[in-house]
């Protein structure tokens, strides 16, 4: 399908002083697009560089016949300036910390990104940026966003990272850094935008709440990708 | 792409510096452009002040003494010529014009020039502003600038203005017994001679009974009738005991001092821009050392490369351009104070203007800026995400 994620043979290795790590390392991997999956492991086992590998920020190791494709777009393939401009338009990036500017107002951070791409913002990308700062809740839109509560900043960055309806929403993290009631309302709001905008979601997280929501959910360990225990995730 | 919505918000974050980096641009910009309009108003208000000179003829010495003397009023201890030197120039015909000078008292500060009506009214081209000329010893016509009005009476003292000294009362203790009756005052000319008191030659030599002068003078003002007899006169006068100068071209070697003076300040000047610039430059790199995670998190929202050079492009060029046009405004505030002061201190009128010249000192510079820009601009654009993401 369109939006399906093809992954096959890839290594990622980076510069340890003066010997090479391998961070990781994923013989195949394939999810159907829409599909909602939630990704936990160890710390330094290589979870944010999977997401950063997805998303095309950085590339697997050169190698014959590796292969990481989000349906026809192939990231290894593509010249760096598409990749970027592919990112901006396919996928939607959620930090553990929000990433706001926090000198910019909620609406204008939502609308940074259109800022790579337009020089005057069309009215439509305008009116969509309202809408889903309304829609999550956010109503002080035009004060500088340092000045919110996590909470709050959370949900202006998942605004952010829909304004282009992305294929794809990469979250690091989301919930991590919000107390319980926050976590719950991210957690809700973000499993309704993957829905509603019928985006693949990859979660890395380590709430069973949120575990609970996905479709699907993974283990890292030292960089290999195992299908999750659902022991793994219950209380202890 | 709009880079200005995020430049807003770094401009939020850091505006402090980037004023106190602008403002210190702008003082080391404004120095050259305060020294060329400075350099141009002197020679141009100089210039004007020596219309009238054309040839002076003095006793044997410095010729530039005799300028600054005759011209400027100032100060400078001018030999007498000998007696029957004014009537031995006039018998050298080819001249429209002569008068004597004479000076040594002063009422205040305001020094006393003993002259005939000729240089006062430059023969009748330049008339009194109000009053009349004087016509007797006790008679004096005043400068546009002198604190008097028509009628009112002055006692002068003996010795140059920088020799007045006042007693306890408040009085002159080198007042002469002597009066004059202001009864005329000349139009405004914005040069030193605003400020003369101009009486005739006679009633110096009335005053001085010791026989300082009697019959003699410091100076001799010469309008010679065509440049031919200008070059024919210079040849005759000077001889033996007096000279004769240009006063243009005594003042040509004087804008050859200024001119070098001129020169060493626009290089030290522009040393200090240059140096401010490169300053500027350093802080771009530091800018974006700072901002590697802010231009970590620009990429991984799709930001291109071309994105954040831009954006440092015009972070660190707006400033050194601000800078820069802040620099000549505050160049031309700096070069009209200084004049105000010389006129007040000297009479030369000065006018500060900025010309195109310093338009373009400041241009070429803010250029040099926006052209340097480019390096921090490149150093942002050149690391990868990779690279940014594990310094972030
Ligand atoms: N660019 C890099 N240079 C050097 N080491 C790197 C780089 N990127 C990742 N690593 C290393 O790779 C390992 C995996 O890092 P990664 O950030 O993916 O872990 P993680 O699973 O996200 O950890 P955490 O739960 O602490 O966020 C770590 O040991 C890290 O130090
Ligand atoms: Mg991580």
């Amino acid at each position: 399908m369109e939006n399906d994620l093809h992954l096959r043979n890839v290594r990622y290795s980076v510069q340890d002083g003066e010997s090479t790590r391998r961070v990781l390392d994923i013989p195949e991997l394939f999810l159907p697009g829409g599909t909602l999956a939630g990704i936990y492991g160890d710390s330094g086992s290589g979870k944010t560089s999977l997401l950063n590998l997805l998303c095309g920020l950085v590339l697997p190791d050169v190698c014959q016949g590796c292969e990481l494709r989000w349906g026809k777009d192939d990231l290894i393939t593509m010249p760096e300036g598409r990749r970027d401009a592919w990112r901006g338009r396919h996928v939607g990036m959620i930090f553990q910390d929000f990433q706001l500017f926090p000198h910019l107002s909620a609406l204008e951070n939502v609308l940074l990104p259109a800022t790579f791409h337009h020089f005057s913002i069309p009215a439509e990308l305008h009116g969509r940026a309202r809408d889903l700062l309304r829609r999550l809740g956010i109503r002080r839109i035009d004060v500088p966003t340092g000045v919110f509560s996590r909470g709050e900043q959370q949900r202006v960055a998942m605004a952010r990272a829909v304004l282009f309806r992305p294929s794809v929403l990469l979250a690091d993290e989301p919930t991590a850094s919000l107390d319980r009631s926050n976590a719950q309302l991210v957690t809700d709001e973000l499993v309704d935008l993957a829905h509603s905008e019928g985006c693949t979601l990859l979660v890395v997280t380590h709430e069973q709440v949120l575990h609970g929501r996905m479709d699907r959910r993974f283990r890292l360990e030292r960089g290999r990708l195992l299908s999750g225990l659902d022991e793994d995730l219950k209380p202890k | 792409m709009n880079p200005f919505l995020f430049l807003r918000g770094e401009f939020r974050r850091s505006w402090g510096g980037a004023l106190a980096l602008a403002l210190v641009l702008a003082f080391a910009g404004s120095l050259s452009p305060a020294v060329s309009m400075m350099e141009r108003s002197i020679r141009a208000g100089m210039a004007q002040s020596a219309d009238a000179f054309d040839l002076l003829v003095g006793a044997k010495g410095s010729a530039v003494d005799l300028v600054l003397g005759a011209v400027y009023l100032r100060p400078e201890p001018l030999e007498l010529l000998p007696a029957g030197t004014l009537e031995n120039v006039k018998a050298h015909g080819g001249i429209r014009w002569a008068a004597p000078l004479a000076f040594g008292d002063r009422w205040r500060d305001y020094p006393i020039a003993g002259t005939s009506s000729e240089l006062v009214t430059l023969d009748g081209k330049r008339p009194l502003a109000s009053g009349r000329m004087f016509l007797n010893t006790e008679e004096a016509v005043i400068g546009a600038g002198v604190p008097l009005n028509i009628g009112d009476s002055i006692t002068p003292s003996h010795g140059s203005v920088a020799e007045a000294v006042l007693d306890e009362d408040g009085k002159d203790v080198h007042a002469h017994a002597h009066t004059f009756r202001v009864v005329g005052r000349m139009p405004a000319t914005g040069t030193p001679w605003d400020r003369a008191v101009a009486v005739p030659i006679e009633a110096l030599w009335n005053m001085h009974e010791d026989g300082v002068g009697t019959g003699r003078c410091s100076v001799v003002v010469v309008k010679p009738v065509t440049v031919a007899d200008a070059y024919r006169l210079r040849t005759a006068l000077n001889d033996v005991d007096t000279q004769a100068v240009f006063s243009g071209e005594v003042l040509t070697r004087l804008f050859g001092t200024l001119e070098q003076m001129h020169d060493v300040m626009l290089l030290l000047a522009s040393g200090a821009q240059a140096a401010a610039l490169a300053a500027a430059l350093v802080s771009g790199f530091f800018a974006v050392a700072m901002r590697v995670k802010a231009m970590a998190l620009l990429r991984a929202l799709g930001a291109s490369h071309g994105f954040l050079a831009v954006s440092v492009w015009l972070m660190v060029s707006g400033i050194m351009f601000a800078g820069c046009a802040l620099g000549l405004g505050l160049g031309s505030m700096m070069a009209s104070a200084a004049s105000m002061w010389i006129q007040s201190e000297t009479g030369v009128a000065l006018t500060v203007s900025l010309s195109f010249e310093e338009c373009l000192m400041a241009l070429s510079a803010a250029g040099c800026g926006c052209v340097a820009a480019f390096l921090p601009a490149w150093f942002a654009c050149r690391k990868t995400a990779g690279e940014l993401l594990r310094s972030a």
